[in-house]
């Protein structure tokens, strides 16, 4: 019992430092550099993404791999969520100097993470509807 | 973002290249098409009988087609043998999505109406209790050069440069609609209102002929039947020889115990087995899928690929043939 209390405490302390540095992190920022490192995350993480993506879906033609194939894609769209944010808080810096000595490693993870469990449950749902 | 990009300059110049050029070789189109092994769909399910139990032995093939393929996708393909690449047709290139549809569409609407013209018509022959009914009505266009206004694939040609179709037989009619300079009169049905239309066509020497189906409607039919099969997105005619076995055999009742039965060929109004595309595909599609017995068109016997099949292959020219060596085999 103790120890699902401490696991719990852990997880609301997690959530209210990633809070605490989502809103340091807004404070820091301007509106106008947040939305070009949207966009230059997007830009980056989607060409690094294309081809594999692209690959993937060249290979539907095997029709006895396209359940697999799907599942690949999933997987893929999840990493891609990684790989946005990674580029997204790396051009935030950049355009940010002040930003530098804030962790930022917390707030990246933690919205992949929550981007990549949404894209997994949207892939577990396109995927029991089409097969 | 210029920031991040002049740190990594040189990779990026080194890598744009391979990566405009990958780009373009899994994006742009080739001139090529594919056909690939596809599955089986049971036959019960596109045909109800009234107060029949459908059997469940056979199953149509079906195979997929690609077109255009990408340049990756034909360099990946040309190691397998289960894939046959082909330079695309004429028609090919001046159809699109929504007219390759429309094709395999009103294709097989016409090889399942024929299937259950000559099933019945075979099956009267054991129990005259079974009839139907039917009668010749035009012609649906299969293919017309797209650039044809007002022409499109699935209309119901009725009369040509002024002939009806209700003078002719098939064959005589058809054989109108080639003339170098044709007026198509086309009968078309949106809900309880018939419309009629005019299209003059010109052929033009670069003009892939069109192609046409025979326009049958069964008038009365007993036992009664409907056809669920014609709302399915798969298409096509060649499933026509097996549909035609299934529905004889639903009607005369051959017992063929828990045998898997495949095949493959379109059916002529006459009783004849037509030739299909992707033959080869159709094999190993069955392959795959543990049939027992494969019936295909005789014309296509000697182009299946040379290999031991763990199954009976049945070559046809006719539905009568085939229909022979089930009772002979099962009865």
């Amino acid at each position: 019992m103790k120890s699902l209390t401490n696991s719990i405490d852990k997880v609301f302390r997690f959530f209210r430092r990633f809070a605490n540095l989502v809103k340091l992190i807004d404070k820091k920022t301007t509106v106008k550099l947040v939305v070009k490192s949207v966009f230059g995350a997007l830009l980056f993480s989607i060409l690094i993404v294309l081809l594999p993506a692209l690959i993937l879906i060249n290979m539907f033609i095997y029709t006895k791999l396209t359940f697999l194939i799907s599942i690949l894609l999933v997987l893929l769209i999840m990493g891609w969520s990684f790989l946005y944010y990674y580029f997204y808080y790396r051009l935030l810096k950049i355009y940010h100097p002040t930003l530098e000595n804030i962790n930022t490693k917390i707030p990246q993870l933690t919205e992949s993470t929550i981007v990549a469990f949404f894209f997994m449950i949207l892939g577990i749902v396109v995927l029991s509807v089409v097969f | 973002m210029l920031k991040l990009l002049k740190q990594y300059k040189k990779l990026l110049i080194i890598l744009l290249f391979p990566y405009i050029y990958m780009l373009f070789v899994l994006v742009a189109p080739t001139q090529l098409a594919v056909i690939a092994p596809g599955g089986l769909s049971q036959v019960n399910e596109a045909v109800i009988i009234d107060g029949y139990d459908m059997v469940d032995n056979f199953n149509t093939i079906y195979v997929y087609s690609y077109s255009p393929i990408t340049p990756f996708q034909s360099w990946v393909l040309a190691t397998d043998k289960t894939m046959e690449i082909y330079e695309m047709t004429e028609r090919q290139k001046d159809l699109s999505m929504q007219d390759e549809y429309a094709q395999g569409q009103i294709s097989k609407m016409v090889s399942l109406k024929t299937s259950v013209i000559q099933a019945y018509l075979l099956a009267h022959d054991t129990k005259p209790e079974v009839t139907i009914d039917y009668h010749y009505e035009g012609l649906y266009v299969y293919y017309r050069p797209s650039y044809v206004e007002g022409l499109e694939i699935g209309d119901l040609i009725v009369t040509i440069n002024g002939h009806n179709y209700s003078d002719y037989a098939h064959e005589d009619f058809v054989m109108l609609a080639y003339d170098s300079e044709v007026e198509f009169t086309i009968k078309r049905v949106s809900g309880d209102e018939i419309t009629y239309h005019s299209v003059t066509y010109i052929y033009q020497e670069e003009d892939p002929y069109m192609i046409f189906y025979p326009a049958y409607m069964i008038d009365s039919a007993s036992p009664s039947f409907e056809l669920p099969g014609l709302d399915t997105i798969i298409g096509g005619p060649s499933g026509g020889l097996i549909q035609t076995l299934s529905i004889y055999v639903s009607l005369v009742n051959i017992n063929l115990g828990d045998s898997k039965i495949a095949g493959t060929g379109t059916i002529e109004m006459n009783g004849e087995v037509g030739r299909i595309g992707g033959i080869s595909q159709k094999m190993y599609t069955a392959i795959y899928n543990n049939v027992d017995i494969m019936f295909i068109p005789a014309s296509h016997l000697s182009e299946i690929p040379d290999i031991d099949y763990p199954f009976i292959v049945k070559s046809v020219t006719t539905v009568e043939e085939a229909v022979q060596w089930l009772n002979e085999e099962f009865n």
